[in-house]
């Protein structure tokens, strides 16, 4: 007898096959943090416009108003640190390390529809060689349950075994996972440097995702900062689109990532997903600490308030990779 | 060449029941043999391959879509279930109610029933007494003999089942090995391998 010839037999399979698509289909989609999949666009004049704006016709940034005048100037200081400094110098055999420390929310559905939410830690460690053909190396902890609401999400986490997957990755060009395109999805070399073309490039790869076509622009750009690898002159074009961007401004002065405090700058959504995205920046340097989403009404165990994403970034530059 | 498992998991995670069918259709198989070595019961088997989705559909936010092949993770959930067992099924049981368990007595040739009910009778007894070859080693070291002996899984994507360093299961499996020559009951690699590729996912 050969385990290996043995399948799953074919009558069982099919209907196990559509028991699970409709089983699917019925469970709503918990928790996730709004990234691009919700359509806010739904009349045919929102279309046009996306017509209009993906065409070329008109660009979206510059004439419907832009951050609040603290808010930009925070972005526009960041901006002139960002060209002021310098992007360390990686020498053949060295490295570019990003250590980050990532929050991800979670969640559980039970047959009865009991919701169970939680935040889990992972902490990212990743080796760029100076030639990027060269060998990177990515650290993974896996995804560590952290932070519980309630004692019964804990005891229910717990009992279920949920565990990190720690891994240790090496791929040349940085395709961990075989992706071709590497790790970062957003090729950073075709964006202008042009803070008003680069919002409208922006708008463009964004319209009709997300929650808001402002607030989506926002997520876009902190997806990208917390990358860690975004050179010098992008960065500071990033902080100056974000400046130019309605509705951005100061949600908190004294914002704490990581055990790091920095100035918030965040824009408020009225959209469906209750949640508020934010970049933080240390207003004495003008560096950026990190990103976060910030739940604006409760959700489940969760209070209002509650960072239910973040990522806190630190790049430095090494001799050797693990 | 059709989708890739990372494009598939992504359409998962967004809520798509029909990529998540697609991903089922993918690696039913695999994972079926994977609980039928776990648990050696052709029918419970079958049950827990379905829980075994309808878990991974539920934490399906729990894993990241990049992964070039989303077995490893499959087989780990299913490794929970196996353990959870009891209690799974009674949180699964109206799915498992409506769920029909394959009966080769119904429809198709009498001789091909007979066929069906021996080779069911014969899995699950090779599966039993590759099991009780096991009954020497410890918990860690069965689950690496189950996934990279009985079921062919590489070790790097058993350490992933796991959550365990690939170093882990190299150890595992070296403890394992000497063990069961101990006992003289070294199990027989599901592949036809030859020594070298044996000895090559053992080093």
């Amino acid at each position: 007898m050969n385990l290996s010839e043995v399948t799953y037999p074919k009558d069982t399979k099919y209907r196990v096959q559509n028991l699970l698509v409709q089983e699917a289909r019925r469970k709503p989609n918990l928790f996730r943090r709004p990234r691009r999949t919700r359509l806010w666009l739904t009349t045919a004049a929102a279309a046009a416009v996306v017509a209009l704006v993906a065409g070329d016709v008109v660009g979206l940034a510059g004439w419907r108003g832009g951050a609040t005048a603290q808010a930009a100037e925070v972005l526009n200081n960041a901006a002139e640190t960002a060209i002021m400094t310098a992007d360390p110098v990686v020498n053949p055999g060295q490295y570019l390390r990003v250590k980050s420390t990532n929050v991800w929310g979670s969640a559980s559905t039970e047959a009865d529809g009991s919701t169970y939410e939680w935040l889990d830690t992972e902490k990212l460690d990743l080796y760029i060689p100076a030639d990027p053909a060269d060998e990177w190396v990515w650290v993974r902890s896996g995804r560590v349950p952290t932070t519980f609401f309630d004692a019964r999400t804990k005891e229910y986490v717990e009992k279920n075994g949920f565990k990190p997957f720690p891994e240790l990755l090496r791929a040349p060009n940085g395709s961990f996972y075989g992706s071709p395109g590497g790790w970062v999805h957003t090729d950073m070399s075709a964006l202008p440097r042009d803070p008003y073309r680069l919002l409208n490039s922006i708008y463009k790869q964004t319209l009709g995702k997300g929650q808001s076509v402002d607030g989506e622009a926002l997520v876009f750009i902190a997806d990208l900062l917390r990358t860690g690898v975004v050179p010098a002159d992008l960065r500071a074009a990033l902080y100056k689109a974000a400046a130019m961007i309605p509705g951005v401004t100061i949600t908190e002065n004294q914002a704490n990532l990581d055990g790091r405090t920095g100035i918030a700058i965040g824009r408020t959504e009225e959209g469906p997903s209750k949640t508020r995205q934010e970049i933080i920046i240390d207003a004495a340097t003008g560096l950026l600490i990190g990103e976060r989403a910030i739940l604006t009404e409760p959700q489940g165990s969760m209070p209002a308030g509650t960072a239910i994403g973040w990522t806190a970034i630190e790049t430095s530059v090494t001799n050797t990779a693990p | 060449m059709g989708e890739t498992d990372e494009d598939l998991w992504r359409e998962c995670t967004t809520g798509n029941a029909d990529a998540f069918g697609a991903l089922f259709d993918r690696h039913a198989d695999a994972v079926f043999r994977y609980c039928l070595s776990r648990c050696g019961s052709w029918h419970d088997a079958e049950e827990l391959v379905s829980i075994t989705f309808l878990e991974a559909w539920r934490q399906r936010d729990r894993l990241r879509p990049e992964r070039d092949t989303v077995l490893p993770w499959l087989l780990g959930v299913a490794t929970n279930a196996n353990r959870n067992r009891a209690r799974g099924s009674r949180r699964h049981a109206d799915f498992l109610a409506r769920l029909p368990h394959s009966d080769p007595r119904h429809g198709g040739h009498e001789a091909d029933h007979a066929e069906a009910v021996a080779s069911r009778l014969d899995a699950e007894r090779a599966v039993r007494e590759l099991l009780e070859t096991t009954a020497g080693l410890n918990d860690g070291e069965r689950d690496v003999v189950v996934l990279c002996l009985m079921n062919g899984i590489g070790q790097d994507e058993a350490a992933r089942t796991l959550g365990v360093r690939t170093g882990t299961v190299k150890s595992r499996l070296h403890r394992a090995r000497a063990k069961l020559a101990a006992m003289n009951r070294d199990p027989e690699p599901v592949e036809q391998l030859d020594t070298t590729t044996v000895e090559a996912r053992l080093s």
